[in-house]
């Protein structure tokens, strides 16, 4: 095997486990928690690993000081780089301990030893916690209203603060108030176009920052950006092209079929808004955040205020559920900024609700172009795919100038510069599951990355999936239909990737695929394997359409492997079918003249309660591969699968998301 | 100005600007944080509290209007309606991050109470108010569900 990737910083034992209490297994992992679950499914490897009860160990908060440096918590890629690391590390730790016990080590020689990279580990037959459901290890907490949160801190001597943002993008401060008549008000801060205020309480800070609001003074930039711009924006924009896939004789002129499909900007919309605390002594910056990658913050947070990163101690604390790069890192520097004019205090900065739908990072509106030609026996015998959008990363440390929102708003900041992508290698941005898994013989995949960048995009689950899978998914269905094929024997007759044929397999069998539905009802089906090379998943989607559309039944099937925790599976694949249905039937963000007017969830509904389908899970067990991540493999077959759905209820098309009764009309003409 | 309010059965003295939130006085002046902000405007439902059994938004609730009326957040233990529900929730694992559950918590007990006739439906409607955005509703509809057969 070679080294896994997490175990190339941090090699030791002592890295990943702290034996330092007797009887206590103390668990340090990179990867942070935001209601996934990975702290259960990782405490359940280590547990396992060391034969040691559950209730013994307890995995640590992730801290810069004491954690492995495993970068972000992204790209459902937690279980198979830290658990992979944590059971080497753990394996090691028992076959060092055999004749001694874990505690005995430490005190003796201790555990500065490299883990073993080709150790012995538990087959996974003798397994008796993981693959098991063991319950959430902090849902009790949450249920009984404690302080889970990063929200919920009251250290000594905390205050609270509220930023002021520009009305519209790229808007300039003139003037403003710089004392407040509120006692509750401790300071108003100015830093070119960022200015805060720090109260004693929350919504002293709040009713304060609504009066700066109103007094404040802007200049207000001409030309703004509005959405409804958006496609003359994708295809005018400048770009960087690229050739991702080639097969075979592709030959664009026997291209017969062509289909154009998209998707608008769309928001992060977590429940609860993100924050940060800080607090600096002399030189020295402690931060409790609630951020994807506290390692890059810090860098980033360094090279924005040129100090010495060493200077910055950063310890991750778990805010609402958060499902790609939101405004986590920004507020993490708004705080920095806010409490360096408080020296001492640390302060906590909470955006609001019309800061999180307007200044968080969006995922980005993207376009793709298919095209195909079919042979005499209606099998594909040539395929092209051509995406665009803008770059799906703006996390910090990844760009050539910081990339957290306050440095583009401070005197002496930047822009943020555009949207760059992961490497495809990595699982892409813009092309992430571009590339066809079906046995296209002669294909080409390019895509565009645009390099203006009018509305910060970033990272938000699944990344561009979402849309390649809906444009493949939707196209092949298409395909199918116009050739008089059945859409589920149409993809498998193309499909040689047998654990792929076995999830779809799977769920035509679960959801009695090809049934007499009543009129105005379908099914559809959607297929990705993420990344095409996670998860493999498979979604039947049931749904009526008359005045509007309602999904009323989710079949999936899926296989990660070997499976940690099915209840934690079900949870992540079932969530994110949610997320995505949301996403795909409902939700578009509108930018007016520079300034998001989806800024309420008024404007920007998500699903609610009673638009939720009944969902049918089943995994497929395979113990002896290795675990694969399930929180993103369900978002793109989803989206594909309720737009098939539609089709096969009431025979349109909708080839532009969201699949909302404006867009359904249109697909009508 | 100064109010007394009685918040799970306890007396409390707060001083504060008349116009306060309900939500800010318990996050902030009581120190109960387990009532959680949202979106400010009762939209979302992560604020919901109970006024006399009555599920309200906290945060477009001002400190003068709650008066000598009982509040009751998800901290209380006394309340065999949602003890019941938090360990039907806990059985379903019906919560992701969880940040949500708090106030869906409050208006399911007044659901139970008020004794509708909870299928999956008036159930899914009964919590519509409510967001939540990691995809638990389903679960989340079934331990009401649970619940309000015990």
């Amino acid at each position: 095997m070679t080294t896994p990737e997490s175990l190339i910083k941090s090699p030791k034992v002592s890295d990943w486990l702290d034996f330092s209490i007797q009887g206590v297994v103390g668990i340090k992992t990179g990867k942070v928690e935001f209601g996934q679950g990975i702290r259960t499914a990782l405490t359940q490897i280590v547990s396992e690993e060391l034969r040691v009860d559950l209730g013994a160990c307890q995995i640590l908060i992730t801290e810069t000081e004491v954690s492995p440096d495993e970068s972000f918590t992204a790209g459902s890629l937690s279980i198979q780089d830290s658990g992979l690391a944590l059971r080497l590390a753990s394996a090691t730790a028992y076959r060092v301990a055999k004749d001694s016990d874990y505690w005995q080590v430490q005190l003796t020689s201790g555990w500065n030893i490299d883990v073993e990279i080709e150790v012995w580990t538990k087959n996974s037959s003798d397994y008796t916690i993981v693959g098991h459901d063991i319950n959430n290890l902090e849902l009790a907490s949450k249920l009984a209203g404690q302080a889970t949160f990063i929200q919920d801190q009251r250290f000594d001597g905390l205050l609270f603060a509220r930023v002021l943002r520009p009305p519209v993008r790229g808007a300039e401060l003139i003037s403003m108030p710089s004392e407040s008549s509120s006692p509750s008000v401790i300071k108003i801060i100015r830093n070119g176009s960022f200015a805060a205020v720090i109260a004693c309480d929350e919504y002293s800070a709040i009713d304060a920052v609504e009066k700066l609001s109103e007094a404040a003074k802007w200049s207000i930039p001409a030309n703004a950006f509005n959405t409804d711009d958006v496609n003359t924006f994708l295809n005018k924009s400048a770009r960087d092209s690229q050739i991702v896939h080639e097969a075979g004789a592709f030959n664009d002129n026997a291209i017969q079929m062509r289909a154009t499909y998209s998707r608008p900007f769309i928001s992060h919309a977590s429940i609860g808004t993100v924050t940060a605390i800080a607090q600096w002594d002399d030189s020295k910056l402690k931060i409790w955040s609630q951020s994807q990658g506290i390692y890059p913050l810090r860098s980033d947070i360094a090279r924005a205020l040129k100090i010495d990163e060493a200077e910055i101690s950063i310890s991750h604390i778990e805010g609402a559920g958060c499902y790609g790069h939101n405004g986590a890192d920004d507020v993490a520097f708004d705080a920095v900024l806010v409490a360096r004019e408080v020296p001492g205090r640390p302060v906590l900065v909470t955006w609001s609700r019309d800061d999180e739908l307007s200044w968080a990072p969006f995922g980005p509106a993207m376009q793709a172009e298919l095209g195909a030609q079919l042979d005499d026996t209606g099998a594909i015998i040539q395929w092209s795919h051509l995406v665009r959008g803008n770059g799906h990363s703006t996390r910090p440390f990844t760009l050539p100038t910081p990339s957290l929102l306050a440095y583009s708003h401070i005197a002496d900041g930047q822009a943020i510069p555009a949207a760059g992508d992961p490497p495809m290698p990595r699982g892409g941005g813009t092309g992430r599951n571009s590339i066809p898994l079906y046995d296209f013989k002669n294909a080409k995949v390019v895509t565009e990355r645009l390099l203006e960048m009018p509305i910060r995009t970033s990272a938000m689950r699944a990344l561009g999936a979402h849309l390649n899978v809906f444009a493949i998914e939707s196209f092949l269905d298409e395909l199918a239909f116009t050739s008089g094929q059945d859409p589920v024997e149409f993809r498998l007759r193309h499909l040689s990737d047998s654990r792929g044929r076995d999830v779809i397999e799977k769920v035509a069998q679960i959801s009695r695929w090809g049934q007499k539905l009543k009129d105005g009802a379908g099914q559809g089906i959607g297929f990705a394997r993420y990344k095409n090379k996670g998860a493999w998943c498979a979604v039947v989607a049931q749904v009526e359409a008359e005045e509007s559309l309602k999904v009323t039944h989710l079949w999936i099937a899926v296989d990660v492997g070997l499976v940690i925790n099915p209840n934690g599976v079900k949870n992540q694949i079932e969530g994110g079918a949610l997320q995505s249905m949301s996403w795909t039937t409902k939700e578009e963000v509108h930018i007016k003249e520079g300034k998001v007017v989806t800024n309420n969830w008024e404007d920007y509904p998500i699903v609610k309660f009673s638009d939720v389908p009944i969902i049918t899970t089943e995994i497929i067990s395979r113990p002896k591969m290795p675990t694969l991540g399930a929180g993103e493999a369900s978002i793109g077959p989803t989206g594909a699968a309720i737009a098939n759905a539609l089709h096969a209820a009431i025979g349109v098309r909708v080839k532009q998301m969201p699949l909302t009764y404006k867009n359904i009309v249109a697909g009508m003409e | 100005m100064n109010f007394q309010i009685s918040v799970n059965g306890k007396d409390y003295s707060v001083n504060c600007e008349e116009k306060t939130p309900l939500l800010w006085v318990l996050r902030n002046y009581l120190n109960l944080i387990g009532t959680r902000f949202g979106c400010g405007s009762g939209l979302c439902g992560a604020c919901t509290v109970l006024l006399n059994g009555v599920p309200i938004h906290s945060c477009d609730t001002p400190i003068w209007s709650v008066g000598d009326k009982e509040i009751e957040t998800v901290e209380s233990e006394e309340n065999p309606t949602l003890n019941k529900l938090k360990s039907c929730v806990a059985d379903l694992q019906a919560a992701q991050c969880g940040f949500c559950i708090s106030g869906l918590l409050m208006r399911a007990t007044s659901l139970i109470e008020n004794d509708q006739k909870l299928d999956r439906d008036s159930i899914a409607h009964g919590l519509d108010g409510h967001l939540c955005r990691c995809g638990a509703h389903n679960r989340i509809i079934d331990a009401v569900a649970q619940a309000g057969q015990q």
